[in-house]
């Protein structure tokens, strides 16, 4: 089994970046109960900016995040305020479509602006090899790892630790409860959305020098996070990295068995599955796909 | 405000304007010399009745589906297959078609009984791309991504017209089918058990109503129509791409049509499907040409509003926006 | 006896809501059901309605098992039950919500709509008959759930704290509209707080405290046993 080192390591390297893609959409979820269908252009997007910054500035994308990071403040909150706030506490046909919505609207506005056309982030440094436990892993992958890896480290450390942090679970478990200790839920919303955002963008920036960037690339990426997010159980954080994991290994060892073309069965396979027969997942709250709220 | 106002037989009204639509329709493909008129009708008849057929598990049950185009796809592909490669008539495969959905929907829709909302719509986003999955890459037996084109034999048995006017009865038949559906559930004890299911589903159970099989029915019912459609486009337009026919994009459009006419009436899908239908042709011909994708997003945006500002639909936005007139007016 | 609850309970992982209670309820009669906050009684009616499976034991209704039941057939079967918190079809009229729990009998139109408005005369809706539930006050809203569960013509229904929330006018009609409703016939079980409803309307009062029975009785008993003073005062004691 030469392949087996390689296997694992393109795997972890994958589920690290899934679980940053996941993370944000469960918090999302976890705190706001909305899914947001649009996620995965908010992925799109930031590979764009990837690429947009290192044509433009000639910044690659690891210390561009520098600049994205504020950027994908600025448009969550943008979004925020326009899109996602009226429909909070609105019925779930409104939540689905209007996410849905704007998935649209971002998908199709990079079609217009960007066309269909298939790009890729080419770094100068991007070929250069490194031969880890018999595995080849190419520099921008293991600064995606590392990169990846210390973000949701303190991003954990965060949600553990500060305030904030214990205040988003806080709403996530009973809202009303919160506002009763004093929660501003209201901005726990809204920061949780921006964080959300933020995961998600981070991902993108690392993933632009890893695949192609086109405008429906959000789409592929966005069913796994779905998968990835509903197997760890919606509103997890521990789960979307569990999840994420999974879903990676399942990527890497199915591709490499069954082919590009038919992986992707395999995980909505998956994916079905779970939702079948156990929606909440491994560590979601058992029942919440019923109550719904 | 009665609970027929709400599924949406208001009576009178919604019908003159229903039956006014059928005559144009039929007068336009009796009378009518412009070919490309005709051809609007009945593209526009048949997403009326898929935004219909939509509208049974979507509006009325509550059962937001994502994933429609793959019960469409299904019914495609399936007559489509059967003539290929059994020789029946499409007719017959039609049929096939639509009894497989009613299996596989059937199905779905018992195992996935206690998922609500997002959860159950993300069940029917990865059923569909599953299916679209399927149909792209095996190519044996579908020819995979180059899809296939469907013989011009014309003749009844083989479900090709030469004239449009015989593809407007047979679409005018469908819709008609859909719309009585309608009619009659809002009617009716089924109709009413459904709209206490979409109030509130555990309410609904506790007072004796079994919600599981409802939402079975319906999303059968809803599926074996889509079906039907799916093999209609195939006749019609005679040529099958999975990357469109069973591709996101379509679901979306069978709830958009839904959103916009008035979810869960009967006259809704079909004013939907005019609005939709329409706006789609004007886009197309200004800017669909030069840079593609400017009209989609104009159905993007058109989603985010209507489903914030007027999530009731213009079947019952507008009425109350004339009552809301007449009022200040008087005062 | 109609409802037999034979030695049944329920956890939730490592909490047990409801720990090996028995006891039952004749045609007719109409039973209490009190205890501390958090004791387990809406646990137990979930159990008992099917909207819960019980962990061990078993339910009998008027002689059939319906241990695990969903709960469309135990209404079906002649038991209803009303909501603690009002779920009633808000978009609807009051009319309209009626109709639809008289269709759980009715095949037809015709036939649902005269056992609703009949239901609408009996519990004193018949003014807000097309008004929309959501528009209603909760007093209003407790009285369309009861309204709606009684259209399904049951032989006894649950009432989960239907007396929560009303003014006294309210309460006392409300009391009246149950005790009409018993001497109809219909045999009542209710969780309740307020302990004059409970002990006017009761003829046995059953008290779970902590998931178990401490006490099956009549009122006067009740309120004597030393065992239901302390579980109250004890815990009244322990909110200080």
């Amino acid at each position: 089994m030469d392949a087996l080192p390689q296997l694992l390591a393109s795997a972890i390297v994958l589920g690290g970046i899934y679980a940053l893609v996941s993370i944000g959409l469960t918090l999302i979820f976890g705190v706001m109960r909305i899914v947001n269908f649009a996620h995965g252009e908010f992925l799109m997007l930031s590979m764009y900016l990837a690429i947009g910054l290192s044509t433009l500035i000639g910044v690659d994308p690891y210390l561009g995040l520098l600049l994205a990071i504020p950027l994908s403040w600025i448009f969550g909150a943008a979004v925020y305020y326009t899109v996602i706030r009226p429909v909070i506490a609105r019925p779930h046909v409104v939540q689905i479509f209007t996410t849905l919505g704007l998935s649209i609207v971002l998908q199709n506005a990079a079609l217009f602006f960007w066309t269909a056309n298939f790009r890729q982030l080419r770094l100068s440094y991007g070929d250069r090899v490194l031969m880890i436990a018999g595995a080849a892993v190419t520099m921008p992958q293991l600064i995606a790892f590392a990169v990846a890896a210390l973000f949701t480290t303190v991003l954990f450390a965060w949600l553990r630790f500060t305030y904030l942090g214990k205040a988003m679970r806080a709403t996530a478990q009973d809202p009303k409860a919160a506002t009763l200790m004093g929660i501003d839920t209201g901005k726990i919303l809204l920061i949780a959305f921006l964080v959300g955002t933020m995961c998600v963008c981070v991902a993108g920036m690392l993933m632009a020098p890893l695949f192609s960037t086109y405008p429906t690339v959000g789409l592929q990426f966005v069913l796994v996070a779905f998968v990835v997010v509903v197997l760890g159980g919606l509103g997890s954080a521990v789960g979307a990295l569990v999840g994420a994991l999974i879903v990676a290994f399942i990527d890497v060892i199915g591709g490499f068995y069954v082919g590009t073309a038919w992986k992707e069965v395999l995980y909505f396979i998956v994916f079905i599955a779970v939702l079948l027969l156990r929606p909440a997942g491994l560590l979601g709250q058992r029942g919440a796909e019923e109550l719904g709220r | 405000m009665h609970i027929r106002q709400i599924l949406g037989s208001r009576g009178t009204p919604e019908h003159i304007v229903a039956a006014a639509l059928f005559g144009i329709a039929l007068c336009i493909a009796l009378f009518s010399d412009n070919l490309f008129l005709q051809d609007a009708i009945i593209l526009t008849l048949m997403w009326a009745g898929l935004a219909s057929a939509w509208n049974i598990a979507g509006g009325s049950a509550g059962q937001i589906s994502l994933g429609h185009a793959a019960f469409f796809g299904l019914g495609a592909y399936t007559s489509t297959l059967i003539k290929i490669h059994l020789g029946w008539s499409p007719w017959i495969g039609m049929l096939c078609g639509g009894m497989l959905v009613v299996l596989v929907s059937g199905f779905i829709a018992f195992a996935a009984t206690r998922l609500r909302g997002p959860y159950f719509a993300l069940l029917t986003l990865a059923f569909a791309a599953v299916v679209q999955i399927i149909a792209a890459r095996w190519y044996a037996f579908t020819r995979g991504n180059e899809g296939i084109a469907i013989a011009f034999q014309p003749g009844l048995e083989n479900f090709i017209f030469t004239d449009k006017l015989s593809w407007t009865i047979v679409i005018i038949v469908y819709v008609l089918v859909l719309y009585s559906i309608g009619v009659w559930s809002a009617r009716s004890r089924f109709g009413f058990q459904l709209a206490g299911m979409r109030e509130d589903e555990d309410a609904a159970q506790a007072i004796g109503i079994d919600t599981r099989m409802l939402k079975v029915a319906t999303i059968a019912v809803s599926a074996f129509f889509t079906a039907l459609g799916g093999t209609f486009y195939a006749q019609y337009v005679g040529f099958l791409d999975p990357g469109y026919v069973l591709s996101v994009d379509l679901s979306v459009k069978f709830a958009l049509m839904c959103i916009i006419g008035g979810l869960g009436t009967p006259l809704g899908p079909i004013l939907g499907a005019i609005l939709i239908t329409a706006l789609e042709m004007y886009l197309r011909a200004k800017w669909g040409g030069a840079r593609s994708g400017l009209y989609l997003m104009v159905y993007g945006v058109l989603l985010i509003l209507i489903v914030r500002l007027m999530p009731e639909g213009l079947v019952r936005g507008i009425p109350k926006w004339f009552k809301g007139r007449r009022r200040t007016r008087a005062a | 006896m109609l409802l037999e609850i034979d030695n049944v309970s329920k956890r939730f992982g490592g909490l047990t809501a409801v720990s090996n209670v028995s006891f039952a309820v004749a045609e007719g009669e109409v039973v209490g059901l009190i205890g501390p906050n958090g004791a387990g009684k809406t646990t137990l009616f979930n159990v008992v309605a099917g909207a819960l499976r019980a962990s061990a034991g078993t339910i009998r209704f008027a002689g059939s098992d319906i241990s695990g039941y969903r709960p469309y057939r135990i209404c079906r079967l002649g038991l209803c039950r009303t909501f603690q918190i009002v779920k009633p079809f808000g978009n609807l009229s009051v009319l309209d919500n009626v109709v639809i729990g008289a269709f759980t009998r009715c095949p037809d139109r015709r036939s649902a709509y005269q056992v609703a408005e009949k239901i609408v005369m009996e519990t004193g809706l018949a003014r807000w008959r097309d008004s929309l539930a959501h528009t209603l006050p909760i007093g209003l809203r407790k009285r369309i759930e009861l309204a709606r569960a009684l259209a399904t013509q049951p032989r006894m229904i649950l009432l989960d704290e239907v007396m929560n929330g009303l003014n006294p006018t309210e309460l006392r009609e409300m009391m009246s509209l149950i005790e009409q409703i018993n001497r109809g016939g219909m045999t009542i079980l209710l969780i309740e707080h307020v302990m004059a409803a409970v002990m006017h309307l009761c003829q046995r009062i059953v008290v779970i405290h902590h998931g178990e029975k401490i006490a099956d009785a009549t009122p006067q008993e009740v309120a004597r046993d030393p065992r239901v003073i302390e579980a109250y005062l004890g815990e009244e004691y322990l909110v200080k």
